[in-house]
């Protein structure tokens, strides 16, 4: 009897790979497709990780990466204990922080409203024409916005006019982050309406049609139907958005910073870039990009743990 | 037919993964070479060359400039060209790649161009290059500027010393009734009539004085004048002193910062990219310009060609006379040097080919294909012998001159030139008496080196934020404590041991 029963679990074995390679093979031309992506990931994303270990040596390119000496953690003790580190810590939380409470809502909410709207041309024309700032590259809104903000430009022209005095937008501390906030909810707001709309089209229709025979009103309907059923949706964006905490884009940052407000604008991104590429400390900067990304992880781990805890899916 | 879009999907991968590993190959070989029988050595030497190109558009390899200087020096030349605004950037990234070319333009002695040098990622040729007969002609002082520990990595690409001024507009000056300004006070009467006088005449308030952007290039002029030090001075006690550290520096901080509450400079200077800065001059919005005297002759030549407007309405003049007498903040000498790579020539053999090209780059020959192309072809010579360059929609051979090294004067044909230009030439001449030479030039400071970049930027920022009033001279003066405190003071020792070794 047991040799049987084991004699049966073998070739049901047998068959179960049997099957998967027959699978496969049924889904050859999928597996094909996958290829290039993948290629992709070990190309650009996986091998160029074994880079990561300049950050211990004092890396010159002319020594090549087996030629320049180890250094063990000297590239990060300078870091930290650089003059700049406290600055650039706080500046990068800081854009991130607004660009969380004003920036992430913005799209929800834009959703929501466009969710609201009844007419179907006139949502589509809507949708489609908030859509266009996210395909504008960085560079054209950041010359944008200089032939707006300054001193010469319309909007001071317009203060002017009403009498007051001009304001240094472009080169003030005290402006930069509004503007930088206001550039990114210009720019991506429409685009990041597309995950939540799909999301409020998958709410079953009859969802509203009991509460309406409920007696709900437009807000009711709102508040218990529409956010609980998109609420998965937007932790899990949170919890992505969570790991780019201190990601403030690079090019952004980089085309609107100058000397009279690098005190606010200088931030990680653009640091690992003008420490490395510009002023050619390949392991300095790849230290400060590597301790970025541990921060990073960390806070994905953490956000997922606890959306986990309060009784949501998570990402993984 | 499936079998055959297999086949194609499978040679795709193959094609791109090979793109992937293929090292990228320095441009197009000289296939245009061996169309050309009549200059056919057995074997051509080869040489391939990255420069600086400013429009993004350089010269083409088949243009007959490069054709001429290949029959002239017997190698078979290849042409690389990065962007000026990001030459260093990508410069470093092609070092750190291993691809460079046999000669590179360097444009200073940055950080990573002296941790390089040091590594051994140039030819040390101090003691080659004197055995070239043209080399050898170059001048010691600009060569000891450029050295490294003492060290020479390259040949110079010389500029003349006296070479920055200011550029103006003459038709404006004699619309406020004003003189070329002798001082510092006129020139700021100057800049004030033309943001209030209305000097082009047209009732409007639409003038203003003169053009900054993010180069510093005119506040260092305008601080020279003053009197302070060409980036170091030499204090009382021997000590090297940086130029920020001094009163006269405050002085010429506080002159800027009245044209800037004044209104007499544009705003938002510090926010304005340096290849915008000449396009208020350019359309008569501004009407001085701080930078280097060639520039007058390059606006009026524009102002007639573009603009159809009349001829002489630019001129061009040095440095107003400042409270401590003349002084002129003179160009080094030299705009960085063109260095031999061990990537492009890596054996002793081949770094004597290339400065034996180089060599060949300074005859007389060889600085004039450079530097004016073809008679006939790019200019043409009038009776005198005097060239007058062509005029082209775009210039055929842009970015030709960046490894252009010129060490030796006089040999170059001479310009036929509008009084701009004389006047231009003579300008460069009177500076040269009143030029302040940086006592650290030739030195090398290892921390300087390490930190020396964030630390301009501490001060250039702090220089913007006293100008624009964020803060106050005791801030200044706050802001040049911590230059000290965060490695400022091991750059003062250092330079000083070095300057008192090298006495």
């Amino acid at each position: 009897m047991a040799e049987m029963s084991a004699g049966i679990k073998i070739k049901n074995k047998r068959k179960k790979q049997g099957y998967k390679l027959r699978q496969i093979k049924k889904d050859l031309w999928l597996y094909i497709l996958v290829i290039p992506g993948l290629l992709h990931f070990i190309v650009f994303k996986y091998l160029p990780m074994w880079g990561i270990l300049i950050a211990f040596k004092d890396y010159n390119a002319y020594l090549g990466f087996f030629g320049s000496p180890w250094v063990g953690f000297k590239q990060f003790t300078d870091f930290f204990t650089s003059p700049e580190f406290g600055r650039l810590f706080v500046n990068t939380l800081t854009i991130s922080f607004y660009n969380l409470i004003f920036g992430f809502p913005a799209p929800v909410i834009m959703a929501l409203m466009l969710n609201e709207i009844r007419k179907q041309w006139y949502k589509r024309t809507i949708q489609t024409l908030v859509y266009i700032p996210h395909f504008i590259s960085w560079v054209i809104i950041a010359s944008l916005t200089y032939t707006l903000f300054n001193s010469q430009g319309v909007i001071n022209k317009y203060i002017a006019a009403m009498g007051n005095e001009a304001v240094p937008f472009l080169t003030s501390a005290d402006t930069f982050r509004p503007l930088i906030i206001g550039q990114t909810i210009w720019k991506e707001t429409g685009f990041g309406t597309i995950i939540y709309l799909a999301a409020l089209a998958g709410i079953d229709v009859q969802l509203y049609e009991a509460a309406v025979i409920d007696g709900a009103n437009r807000f009711k309907q709102f508040w218990h139907i529409t956010l609980p059923s998109i609420k998965g949706t937007i932790i899990t964006l949170l919890i992505l958005r969570m790991g780019h905490i201190l990601d403030n884009g690079f090019d952004q940052l980089f085309l609107m910073s100058n000397s009279l407000n690098r005190s606010v604008s200088e931030v990680f991104d653009v640091y690992v870039y003008t420490m490395g590429i510009t002023r050619g400390a390949f392991s300095f900067s790849t230290a400060v990009g590597l301790f970025k990304s541990l921060i990073g992880i960390v806070l994905i781990y953490s956000s997922n743990r606890l959306a986990k805890a309060a009784g949501e899916s998570g990402i993984f | 037919m499936k079998k055959l879009s297999i086949l194609c999907i499978v040679a795709a991968f193959v094609i791109l993964l090979s793109a992937c590993v293929t090292p990228p190959t320095g441009g197009t070989t000289g296939d245009s070479k061996q169309t050309d029988p009549v200059q056919a050595p057995a074997k051509p030497k080869e040489i391939s060359i990255l420069a600086i190109t400013f429009t993004g558009t350089p010269i083409a390899e088949d243009e007959p400039s490069v054709l001429a200087l290949e029959e002239l020096t017997g190698y078979d030349i290849t042409l690389e060209f990065l962007l000026n605004s990001s030459y260093e950037d990508q410069l470093n990234t092609r070092m750190a790649a291993g691809n460079l070319p046999a000669l590179v333009a360097i444009t200073g002695k940055t950080a990573s161009v002296i941790s390089n040098c040091r590594a051994g990622a140039f030819w040390d040729i101090t003691d080659h290059y004197k055995n070239y007969p043209n080399l050898a002609k170059a001048n010691e002082i600009v060569m000891n500027n450029i050295s490294i520990d003492g060290r020479i990595y390259g040949i110079y690409r010389a500029r003349p010393l006296g070479r920055n001024g200011i550029s103006y507009r003459r038709d404006w000056l004699e619309n406020v009734g004003l003189e070329e300004p002798k001082t510092m006070d006129e020139f700021y009467n100057m800049l004030k009539a033309f943001t209030e006088n209305d000097p082009d005449g047209n009732n409007q308030n639409d003038t203003y004085g003169m053009t900054w952007c993010k180069y510093f290039g005119p506040l260092d002029q305008i601080a020279v004048a003053f009197g302070a030090p060409n980036k170091w001075g030499v204090g009382a006690d021997g000590k090297l002193v940086p130029y920020f550290d001094t009163p006269e520096f405050m002085d010429s901080m506080k002159y800027m910062k009245k044209l800037y509450d004044e209104g007499l400079i544009n705003k938002d200077y510090a926010a304005l990219e340096t290849s915008d800065w000449t396009k208020d001059f350019q359309n008569s919005k501004s009407g001085a310009h701080i930078d280097v005297t060639d520039q007058a002759w390059r606006f009026q030549k524009k102002f007639i060609d573009e603009m159809q407007m009349p001829e002489d309405i630019v001129w061009v003049m040095g440095m107003p006379e400042g409270p401590k007498g003349k002084k002129i903040l003179p160009t080094s000498g030299h705009a960085g040097f063109v260095a031999i790579s061990k990537d492009g020539a890596p054996t002793e053999q081949d770094m004597k080919d290339a400065l034996n090209f180089l060599d060949i780059c300074n005859t007389k020959e060889g600085q004039n294909i450079l530097n004016w192309g073809i008679d006939g072809v790019h200019y043409d010579l009038n009776e005198k012998g005097e060239a007058t360059r062509r005029t082209f929609a775009t210039d055929p051979r842009e970015g030709f001159n960046q490894f252009m090294t010129n060490v030796i004067d006089g040999l170059l044909i001479q310009e036929a030139m509008q009084p701009v230009q004389q006047r231009h030439v003579e300008v460069q001449l009177e500076n040269i008496p009143y030029c302040v030479a940086n006592p650290a030039e030739p030195l090398t400071s290892n921390t300087y080196a390490d930190k020396g970049a964030q630390l301009d930027q501490l001060i250039t920022d702090a220089r913007n934020k006293f100008i624009a009033g964020q803060i106050d001279e005791a801030g200044f003066k706050g802001e040049v404590e911590k230059w000290y405190a965060q490695g400022g003071q091991q750059i003062v020792e250092e330079y000083t041991d070095a300057y008192n070794a090298a006495k």
